[in-house]
């Protein structure tokens, strides 16, 4: 098996807001680990914690946050050196395209100069060396090599998304994170977009970690999946398995609620909303919107029990395993 | 140049402004709720003769439209009319008066903007933090000073008590009456009298000024600091100092033009509150004192070319903005 | 003095659950100010009740330095500094008070009229109000009083026509976006006429920027009495502090070294526009959704070593830049 390059364990987030500093969990003890040139996708609702989650895996967290547990990059822990361990890895080993790519870029600075200023201080490339490189990269991307001197607004939002790509590349780094890369998007752009992130992660075998909340997309991109619910991973597995035999109920409702071309099956809205993040949750997160929750669920928090080669889910159920196929959640 | 389609507009708009203000200058003193002639004639010591005088003077005895057309013609000549007070023609007192108010005015705004960005700067780095309050604190104070009472508290500390700058005018009164009884002076001694007189009042208006700007720029910096690019540019692995100053900055800097460009306004009603306060031969002093005579024809001159100056800025402020914001193209 | 750093932002807002009042009342500086305002209004009110002599009554040599007696002194006249501050206090805040009122009534018509109806109407607004924006205030203001003539009432007048300019560009832009909220254009849709959705789905809205821009506006207002009232253009038959600092000045308090004469009412005027402007910069902060998201900081988050242990570390030394 090969070296996993990136390793969470029990990461934990809680921001302190408010006068009084009334204490937030939002990422509430996460662990995975990434492989060599593996996809992963972080799958969940908006609010989950799964953006909080790649952001302080890039140390990109307001001075409000108190995080715990440890990030390991080919086994060395980064996040305990705080900010000054963290910084050197940022775009060297770790690299990131953001959700709003849009407004990735400072609008009075060239595209060409912002790819670049990252090669010069710390790459130690020459002005030459980093523009002929941030040429290469626009073309890697399919941008015509001489937008490097245009600025941001004089591209379109795919092409701007394209050279944010671009710039993700531009020190070589490992492990690429990609925050909801298509939203915003029109859906032509967007199969663009995800095809160049393949390719190019393939290319240059790069591990990636796909965060997004469309679960369809993961399953066809993503080597593994891990589902995210209020600040937990509540199911991790290859991305087929997840998608044969789901095994956590919250995983069988994403599966539920997304329109497909089956013309027997109707798509299925989810109930309810996820726990509030300032309140303590007792029990499984999900027990108030599970269709088939029972007293155990409200009383005793379940834990991530491993099932078949790889797959894992945190459900007291979890073994009673089913296809996502025969769910009835609600149906319009 | 993309960009010439909005200068072009921007010149435009300050033309149009221009104009607009030269007719309400006409306007003014004709449409007043009265007898413009009476009011006109409400000279300190006026006789019957300076009256008529006036009426012919002003074409007051002519049409409103014959009137403006006369004053739009004069106008275009440079001519502004003839001061009461001292018979003198109104325009070339004004550019004489421009020549001495220009570089006290010029060293005090750039002061302020200096300290004002340093300051500004401060605030929004340390946010949160004492020093973040201690410089709010600060340039709110500054920033509520009335500048004529700074300009005399400062007469009070370091002229009248401390001795150690003159209180009033731009020369040495023993200097000019040696040169003009022709004892060679050393070079650079008048130059130098100079400069010691311009300290207090471009001091003063520099103090004024710095604390809107500090404010100005600290809300800006910290509406950039919410950027989406400034995430990026930290996650690329710059220092935040590196990201404050090579991104964060230069927008910030783009709301802080426009804001210092209308606060040129208040830096032309500071000056004449300064120059009276210090005696300082310049338009402000020269409006002052036509406020003071009721010299309507040096008021009319005196306001039209401070009006016509802040427009002129202005629109320099807007033609910077355009180079700061590459995304200005039509 | 001309520019509040009100955000032309698109949609100010406060934070969900707070209001004004619970603005200053977290915020120090704020509250502060808001105490300090209190005080002072309310010792200009009793004026007649606290002023130690009887108002235009001599009661010692002219510019006699601070005594047991006299605490800050005489003026040129030889009037108690103490009661003229009080009253001097009332003309300055009545002024700059009718002068807001004005200001922000116009502000707030053009603001509203330009950002509702939009299109032509909105362009011609905008440009009077530039107009006004560009045009340097304290000489307008200069050139209309030496033309109209002194007075109380002339003196608010010529104050409020001019500082409502601010006022109109931030209603105007707020109003904009009002205007496109869904729940405005369902009452238009619905055939609710103008005016009718502006009573009620807009204005109220706009109140918290209005009462900012009021509390702004109040300051500046205050400046320009002591500006105009400086230059001999306010009212010569009433103490205000900008007339107390222009006679002591004229009087020769400053080569006389009668700094008493000069230093107070200063003061006085300083604390009133200090306080307005710790309120309305509170406020201003406190409207503007685009201060609430930080990406670029100092400090940085915290590391906590493991779960259950207290002990706490920083992130990494501070920086300074």
């Amino acid at each position: 098996m090969t070296e996993s390059v990136l390793e969470v364990a029990d990461l934990r987030v809680t921001f302190r807001t408010g006068p009084r500093g009334t204490p937030v969990d939002v990422v509430r003890g996460v662990s995975f680990r990434l492989d060599q040139g593996e996809r992963l996708g972080l799958v969940g609702e908006s609010g989950c914690g799964k953006s909080t989650t790649i952001l302080t895996l890039m140390g990109l967290l307001p001075p409000n946050a108190e995080v715990s547990g440890a990030i390991r990059l080919d086994g060395v822990d980064i996040l305990q050196g705080g900010e000054r361990s963290m910084r050197p890895h940022r775009w060297t080993d770790i690299a990131m395209v953001f959700q709003g790519a849009m407004n990735a870029f400072n609008p009075t600075r060239t595209i060409g100069s912002q790819i670049t200023e990252t090669m010069r201080g710390r790459g130690g490339a020459s002005r030459k060396a980093a523009q002929a490189r941030a040429r290469d990269l626009l073309g890697m991307v399919g941008i015509p090599t001489d937008r490097a001197d245009r600025y941001p607004h004089e591209l379109s939002g795919g092409m701007r998304q394209r050279a944010a790509l671009a710039m993700a590349l531009a020190n070589q780094p490992r492990v690429l994170l990609a925050d909801e890369p298509t939203t915003a998007l029109d859906v032509m752009i967007q199969a663009q977009i995800m095809e160049l992130l393949e390719r190019l992660t393939a290319e240059l075998g790069l591990a990636l970690v796909l965060v997004t909340h469309d679960l369809p997309l993961v399953v066809e991109t993503c080597d593994r999946v891990a589902m995210m619910y209020a600040g937990r991973l509540v199911e991790t597995g290859p991305a087929a398995s997840l998608y044969a035999a789901s095994a956590h109920p919250y995983t069988r409702m994403l599966f539920a609620a997304t329109p497909s071309l089956d013309l027997d099956r109707r798509v299925a809205s989810l109930p309810g909303a996820p726990p509030r993040v300032d309140q303590e949750v007792v029990g499984c997160a999900f027990a108030p919107r599970c269709d088939r929750a029972e007293t155990v669920c409200h009383t005793q928090a379940p834990r991530m029990t491993r099932m078949a080669d790889q797959h894992a889910a945190a459900c007291h159920f979890a073994d009673v395993g089913e296809t996502h196929q025969p769910l009835r959640g609600v149906v319009h | 140049m993309k960009q010439s389609r909005y200068v072009l507009r921007r010149v435009w708009a300050a033309l149009l402004t221009t104009y607009v203000a030269v007719t309400f200058n006409f306007l003014l003193l004709r449409l007043m709720p009265g007898d413009p002639t009476s009011r006109l004639a409400r000279v300190p010591n006026g006789t019957e003769e300076t009256r008529e005088a006036l009426v012919r003077q002003f074409g007051l005895d002519q049409p409103l439209w014959r009137q403006y057309l006369d004053y739009l013609r004069e106008l275009s000549h440079g001519n502004l009319g003839i001061s009461y007070t001292d018979q003198q023609p109104v325009m070339s007192q004004l550019l004489d008066a421009l020549r001495t108010t220009v570089p006290m005015v010029a060293l005090g705004t750039v002061t302020a903007i200096v300290l004002g960005l340093a300051f500004g700067v401060l605030a929004a780095w340390w946010r949160g933090h004492a020093v973040e309050k201690g410089s709010t604190f600060i340039s709110m104070f500054f920033y509520a000073l009335p500048t004529q009472w700074l300009g005399l508290m400062l007469i009070l500390i370091f002229s009248v008590m401390l001795g150690w700058l003159p209180s009033a005018g731009m020369h040495d009164p023993g200097l000019t009456a040696a040169r003009d009884i022709g004892v060679s002076l050393p070079a650079g001694a008048q130059l130098r009298d100079t400069a010691i007189h311009l300290i207090l009042p471009s001091m003063t208006l520099a103090l004024v000024l710095f604390g809107e700007y500090t404010l100005v720029v600290r809300s800006a910096l910290l509406e950039t600091f919410g950027e989406d690019f400034v995430l990026t540019a930290r996650a690329k692995g710059l220092r935040p100092r590196v990201v404050l100053l090579r991104h964060a900055l230069r927008n910030a800097l783009l709301p802080v033009v426009t804001l210092v460009a209308l606060s040129i306004g208040f830096i032309a009603g500071g000056s004449i509150l300064i120059e009276t306060v210090f005696s300082w031969p310049g338009i402000g002093l020269l409006s002052y004192d036509a406020i003071q005579a009721r010299d309507y024809p040096m008021i009319q001159g005196t306001f039209l070319v401070i009006t016509v100056s802040v427009v002129f800025c202005n629109l320099i402020a807007d033609l910077l903005y355009a180079r700061l914001d590459p995304r200005i193209t039509t | 003095m001309t520019a509040p750093s009100v955000p032309l932002a698109p949609e100010t807002s406060l934070p969900r659950g707070w209001s004004l009042g619970r603005v200053v009342r977290n915020n120090l500086s704020a509250s502060i100010g808001c105490v300090v305002l209190l005080l002072i209004v309310l010792a200009a009110a009793a004026a007649p009740l606290l002023a130690p002599t009887p108002l235009y009554q001599r009661v010692g040599g002219g510019f006699a330095a601070p005594s047991g007696a006299h605490p800050l002194g005489l003026d040129d006249g030889g009037q108690d500094i103490r009661t003229l501050l009080l009253y001097s206090t009332r003309t300055t805040l009545l002024v700059g008070f009718g002068a807001t009122v004005i200001a922000i009534g116009i502000g707030a018509l053009v603001g509203v009229v330009a950002g509702y109806a939009g299109g032509r109407t909105d362009g011609w607004l905008m440009r009077l109000t530039d107009f006004f924006l560009v045009v340097p205030e304290v000489p307008l203001m200069m050139i209309i009083a030496a033309v109209w003539g002194t007075g109380l009432a002339k003196l608010v007048m010529v104050i409020g026509l001019i500082l409502w300019t601010w006022t109109a560009r931030v209603i105007r832009s707020q109003t904009k976006s009002l205007r496109e909220r869904v729940y405005v254009r369902r009452a238009r849709a619905l055939g609710a006429g103008p005016g009718h959705v502006v009573m009620r789905h807009v204005l109220p809205q706009l109140a918290p920027l209005l009462v900012v821009c009021g509390v702004l506006a109040f300051a500046v207002a205050v400046f320009d009495e002591t500006a105009l009232s400086f230059l001999g253009l306010g009212d010569p038959n009433r103490p205000s502090l900008g007339r107390m600092i222009a006679l002591a000045s004229q009087a020769g308090a400053v080569s006389n070294n009668a700094w008493w004469a000069i230093l107070y009412p200063g003061l006085v005027v300083t604390a009133i526009i200090l306080s307005l402007t710790m309120m309305g910069t509170a406020l201003e902060d406190a409207l503007n959704p685009r201060l609430r998201v930080s990406h670029l900081s100092r400090q940085h988050f915290r590391v906590l070593p493991a779960r259950g242990s207290t002990s706490i570390r920083r992130g990494a030394s501070t920086e300074s830049p």
